[in-house]
Order: structure tokens, then sequence, then C-alpha cells
């Protein structure tokens, strides 16, 4: 609040409120072009294993179990339930957010999936390694034919091997679930320029199983 | 007003919470019902943090998040938290990839620039008549300082709040709020918003 002025808490004026009201208007037919392709792209690659996560999840969910259980409940509250409509009344509420619901749901638990089957993720890392050391050894052995279609598919596409390999391989994992992402909003600030506390690579959220 | 023209938000908490719990659980008309609650304001974020690159980035931030939804346990609003985070990081991939692809070929954009200028003439001059409301406004946020035009928008397109804004962004809450503040600040100012205001006053 400390940054808020008095003036703040004036109406947003009607001309920022038509402009946010434009940004945020109904989707236009080019914006919802895509839906088969991404709904194809969803076929594809549901639960495709990330197998190396595991340990590092399962040390992140244990530390997270211990924050949560201070700070889950309240900071959970706050935030679900609320509306979602982000046009507020006042600059006010538009910093603010919205308050918190009277109704808290618990905080949910770790999911506790089924184990998939490890030996295609397992084939996956190989080839992974495969192709990181190509990249990064000319002398090493390409990955070709069959097995680069493998980690296209993957990967969701040949040009994004390289992305997808390096998360298989090289991911320090934070979880996305509720209990991490409570635990960022409440626990002290993480150092300027870091995208993403809790997400050290600020890249990937993980929380696959397998 | 301002709830009349917010429908793209409006879709009952509970539709978005069934799609999702039928998209974590592998149902493709679910995750359908998901991409066209999400994708619009997704894309409309990304064309701030990446620009031209935004379709091909919303595409690789649904291929990760198809891939990795069966594990996710979270509610509507932590998976908008998620979805905003991948859609980030990505995009600000794409940007450090562009970088690199831009000095590689320094001589051939070099070689290309003056055709490209009249393009870029050319849009300029369009933008007044050619832009609808939404890219006339998207636009004018974009031309803020990243900070504040990435705070704006995760509230106003993304619909999160202050918090969830936050954790998207890895900032404290009241450094989101700030930048949002003066953001606004700023687009109260522009002159295009003062000059559409007055048009719509006398229309």
């Amino acid at each position: 609040m400390h940054d808020l002025l008095p003036q703040d808490l004036e109406p947003l004026p009607d001309h920022v409120v038509l402009l946010l009201a434009a940004a945020a208007a109904p989707a236009r037919p080019h914006e919802l072009a895509g839906e088969e392709a991404a709904v194809a792209g969803y076929r594809r690659v549901y639960g495709t294993v990330r197998p190396r996560r595991r340990r590092r999840r399962f040390a992140v969910l244990a530390a997270l179990t211990a924050v949560g259980v201070s700070f889950g409940s309240a900071a959970y509250a706050a935030s679900t339930g609320r509306l979602p409509d982000p046009i507020q009344r006042t600059v006010h509420s538009f910093v603010e957010g919205v308050p918190a619901p009277a109704v808290a749901e618990p905080p949910p638990t770790p999911a506790s999936a089924a184990p998939r089957p490890s030996s295609a993720a397992a084939e996956l890392v190989t080839l992974c390694r495969a192709w990181e050391a190509f990249r990064a050894d000319p002398h090493s052995p390409p990955v070709t034919g069959a097995d680069r279609r493998r980690l296209a598919d993957a990967a969701g596409g040949e040009r994004f091997i390289t992305d997808y390999c390096r998360q298989l391989l090289g991911a320090p994992a934070a979880s996305p679930s509720t209990p991490a992402s409570t635990s960022a909003s409440t626990s002290p600030p993480t150092k300027p320029g870091n995208p993403s506390p809790g997400v050290p690579n600020g890249k990937k959220p993980s929380h696959t199983k397998h | 007003m301002t709830a009349s023209l917010m429908s793209q938000h409006t879709a009952p908490a509970g539709d978005l919470a069934a799609a999702l719990t039928g998209a974590i659980a592998g149902d493709p008309a679910a995750f359908a019902e998901l991409w066209r609650t999400l994708h619009p304001p997704v894309l409309r974020y990304l064309r701030v943090v990446c620009g031209e690159a935004a379709e091909d980035v919303a595409s690789e931030t649904w291929l990760q998040v198809s891939r990795d939804l069966a594990g996710f346990n979270g509610d509507p609003t932590s998976f908008r938290v998620w979805l905003f985070r991948i859609a980030r990081h990505r995009g600000i991939d794409e940007n450090r990839r562009a970088w690199r692809r831009r000095e590689e070929v320094a001589e051939d954009v070099a070689e290309l620039a003056g055709l490209a200028g009249t393009g870029a003439v050319r849009d300029v001059a369009l933008d007044a008549v050619e832009l609808d409301g939404t890219d006339w406004a998207l636009k004018l946020i974009g031309a803020l300082p990243k900070e504040q035009a990435e705070a704006v928008l995760l509230r106003v397109v993304g619909g999160l709040d202050v918090a969830d804004t936050a954790r998207v962004l890895g900032k404290r809450p009241g450094a989101v709020r700030a930048a949002a503040l003066r953001g606004l600040r700023r687009l109260a100012e522009h002159p295009q918003v003062q000059a559409r205001r007055l048009g719509r006053e006398e229309g």
C-alpha cells in the first residue's frame, strides 16, 4: 500500500478503461485459427515422459510441503475463487487485485499419478544424450533416421529437439502446482532479474510424472 | 460497461475448471476448450514479449503444456500462472535465438534494409486505418517500457491479479503494482489515447 498515492484510488479514466477493454476484447477469428493444430499437438505429446525429473521433483515437493504448512492455506485462499474479470473500477483495485474469497479450498496434495512405463523414456534420454553429444562434439555420431524422428515426435518438431533435450537432460525442476506457486508469492523476494523464482533455469515448471 | 466488454474472460470459472480437469485426464475436446479460452490472451501477451514470433512461441507453449499437463495438479488460476510462465520463458528464449540469428545474418539484413524500410513505412502509414481497436490497444500497451507492458497485459489480458502476475514475472507484488501504475499513467497521458477519447465523445 505504501506505493499507492491518494489519486490511485480514483476511478480509472474512461479513455483508459476503453483502451484496456479493447486490449482484452473477445477473441478475433484469426486468434482462434490454430485450434486444430494445437489439438493435434496435444494428441501427439500428451503425457510424453520426462524421466530425469523425478528425483529432483521429489526433493522440491518435500521442501515445498514444509513451506506449504505455514504459508499454503492463507496464500491459497487469497489466490482462488477470484473474479477473473480483469478490468477493475478503480486504479486501486487494478493494482491491488481482488480480495481473497471467503471460502478457501484445501491446498492440493502432490499428484500421485500412476507411474508410466519408463523404457520409452529411458530410450529418449539415451537419444537426447547422443543428440547433445553430437552438438557438443562433431566427432560423435549424429542422430539420424528413426531415432531422429522419435526425438522430433517427442519434442514436437525437429527444431524443438535441442530445447527438448536440454530440458530432459539438464533440467533443474520445480513444481508448477499450487504449493509451489503460493510459496513463491509468499516467500522472501528473489534476486532481481531472476525471471522465475523456484524455477532455477527460468524455463520449465516440471510436474510430469512417469 | 466494463463487464460487457470483457466476455473473453467471463466464461464461468466452473467451465474452465471442467475443461482443465478433462485436459489433464487426456480429453482432446476438453483441451480444445481450454485452448479456445486461453490461447487468445497468451497470443496477445506474447506479441508484446516477442513480437512477430508470437504465433510460433504460442504453439511451442501449448505443446509444452500438452506434454506436461498429465502431471499438473492445480486449479484454473494456477494453470493460468503456469501457462503464462511457460509462454514468457519461451518468448524470452525466442528473443535470444532471434538475437543470435540477427548477428549471424547481419550482412544479409543490411542488404535487405532498403526493401524492408519501405515496408515499415507503409505499415506505420496504415496503422491508423487498419488496426482494429484491440490491435491498437495492444500496440499502445506494447510501446510501454517492457516491465510496465507485461504487468498491465497480464493483469488485463491474462486475467491475473497482482500476486499471480508477480508469480509469472518472478517479481515482488509491490514491484508489479508499481509497474502497472506507471503503465496506466503513461497510457492515460498518451496523445493517441486522449485523441481516441475525444473522438468517441464527439461521435
